[in-house]
């Protein structure tokens, strides 16, 4: 008998299910369905569309002949609006009844809106989207002053924008520093130096408590919770995602801000599985559940995805996942789970170059590397191998670290 | 098509990265994040932080072709 998959979302973790369920069942049906306009294209490289350095073209990653290929049905500009996991059907806003054998849930999130007076004024973009990046380049290219919102890795992407499109702005953060729950203020602190460099300047104990627009509706100033007035004909917003599960109001799939696979990217419905930024999965390297936000992550559950639709359990997902930043001429990687841990080391090397590494329960659980990355490799190794760490955390801070410097645990 | 597709590779040749300001409608750029963890780890010994340790060959592989424009610290072309 001919499965019939049906996949909903075409980013990375959808279209990379799409491509293995192809290539492990070639006489499957394939449905994948996405209501945005465009089939995949790069998403991790839309900031670098909106800073004026890149052209459009290089973005697109698939083009219609890639699923015609491979004949996988691409349904573009469908949104799916509701799921019947008793029928095994999904419809879609035209009303159209499509079957499944196998479901994959892919669909990723939407950027969180600032719930403050005039969020949703001209000037004001989100970013997830080419089109939102579209966006932003044409606003960014026609400001002179801006605000950018979300002390976090998507914020200091439109804050990159703004200095690669000599803007001047002010990033508004309501902590000391920027992505707090990872980084220190001596570790945040070379990257607010490396913003200043661009003419983006950090505003502390800050945040917005509404917006200013002028008689046609567009933005004119951002006003913080002190009473403090920024100028902006540009505001950029990156404070979260809501995932897209709206779909799955009328089901039994349990979520939990996400939705809840195990390690096989099954939900607790029989036949649904999900895959990308919108899980919680069983992480068996960390012993629970967690999230990732990476592109690297969302594909590879894709493909675990992929495999298990066609044979139930047969590939767990067992990764550490990584992220960088580009913007800066110095590199910048967090990688694993930074923001979890009881514990952390952390060590400053020089101007430009700091670790720190978290710590839950004596093991590596993720860090952020800023400078030097060649001890990346090794922690990764470590968190993946589970190894305990004991009392040698100087020694994980060590320049030049290698695995080999650490004494072998007493604890195995 | 994909980007990825339709592409000889010639196996085991050093690459460079040469830093570059050019990209065009036809390159293919790739992101440092997109790579396999032991081609980002090549890129890393490569283009920072190399001080202590040893360069990795990079070589053109399914995920690297010569002539791509690769974005890290800066955009770099693999010569
Ligand atoms: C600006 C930006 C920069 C980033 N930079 C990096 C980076 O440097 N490194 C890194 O590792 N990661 C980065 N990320 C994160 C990375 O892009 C994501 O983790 C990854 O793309 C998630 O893929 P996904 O397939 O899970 O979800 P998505 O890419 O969000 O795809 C979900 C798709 O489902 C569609 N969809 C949603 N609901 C429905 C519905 N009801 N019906 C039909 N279709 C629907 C959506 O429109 C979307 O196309 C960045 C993200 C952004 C936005």
């Amino acid at each position: 008998m001919t499965a019939s998959y049906v996949i909903i979302g075409d980013g990375i973790a959808g279209s990379s299910a799409a491509e293995t369920l192809r290539e492990e069942d070639p006489d499957a049906d394939v449905t994948v369905i996405t209501d945005e306009g465009e089939a995949l294209y790069n998403r991790i490289l839309i900031k670098e569309f909106a800073k004026g350095k890149l052209p459009e073209a290089p973005i697109s990653i698939h083009d219609d002949s890639w699923y015609d290929e491979r004949n996988i049905d691409l349904k573009l500009n469908t949104l799916v609006t509701n799921i019947d996991t008793d029928a095994h059907t999904v419809g879609t806003h035209e009303g159209e009844t499509l079957e499944y054998d196998k479901l994959l849930v892919a669909t990723g999130g939407t950027p969180t809106q600032l719930p403050v007076e005039n969020s949703d004024a001209d000037g004001i973009s989100h970013f997830w989207t080419f089109q939102d990046a579209r966006q932003i380049k044409d606003g960014m290219e026609a400001a002179d002053d801006a605000v950018i919102v979300g002390a976090g890795l998507l914020g200091i992407d439109l804050a990159a924008i703004c200095g690669a499109q000599d803007v001047s702005g002010k990033y508004l953060m309501r902590g000391n520093a920027w992505w707090r729950y990872a980084l220190s203020e001596e570790g945040a602190e070379i990257m607010h130096e490396a913003m200043r460099e661009r003419g983006v300047e950090p505003v502390f104990e800050s945040g917005v408590d509404r917006f200013e627009v002028d008689d046609d509706g567009h933005v004119t100033a951002a006003i913080d919770p002190n009473g403090d007035r920024y100028g902006a004909d540009f505001v950029g917003i990156a404070i979260g995602l809501n995932f897209n599960t709206e779909i799955l109001q009328d089901t039994d799939v349990k979520q939990d801000n996400g939705v809840v696979v195990d390690q096989y990217m099954q939900t607790n419905v029989e036949d649904v599985y999900a895959a990308g930024d919108l899980t919680r999965f069983y992480d068996v390297i960390l012993g629970e559940y967690a999230q990732n936000g990476a592109w690297g992550s969302a594909k590879e559950q894709g493909t675990i995805a992929a495999k298990n639709m066609i044979d139930p359990e047969s590939e767990e997902f067992r990764w550490v996942s990584s992220y960088s930043i580009t913007h800066f001429d110095f590199p910048f990687l967090s990688f694993g789970h930074p923001t979890l841990g009881d514990d952390s080391a952390e060590m400053k090397h020089s101007d430009t170059e700091w670790r720190r590494i978290a710590i839950k329960d004596g093991k590596i659980v993720g860090g952020v590397l800023i400078g030097d990355l060649s001890p990346q490799s090794a922690y990764k190794k470590l968190m993946r191998d589970e190894v305990p760490i004991g009392d040698q955390k100087e020694i994980l801070m060590q320049e030049g670290f290698s695995v080999d410097d650490l004494a072998p645990s007493k604890e195995q | 098509m994909s980007r990825s597709d339709s592409h000889t590779h010639t196996l085991g040749v050093d690459l460079r990265l040469v830093p570059t300001d050019t990209v065009t409608e036809s390159d293919r750029v790739t992101h440092i994040d997109q790579l396999s963890e032991q081609a980002q780890e090549t890129i890393f010994s490569r283009v920072c932080c190399g001080s202590q340790r040893t360069q990795q060959l990079l070589t053109e592989t399914e995920e690297l072709h010569r002539g791509d424009i690769l974005v890290f610290t800066d955009y770099f072309e693999l010569r």
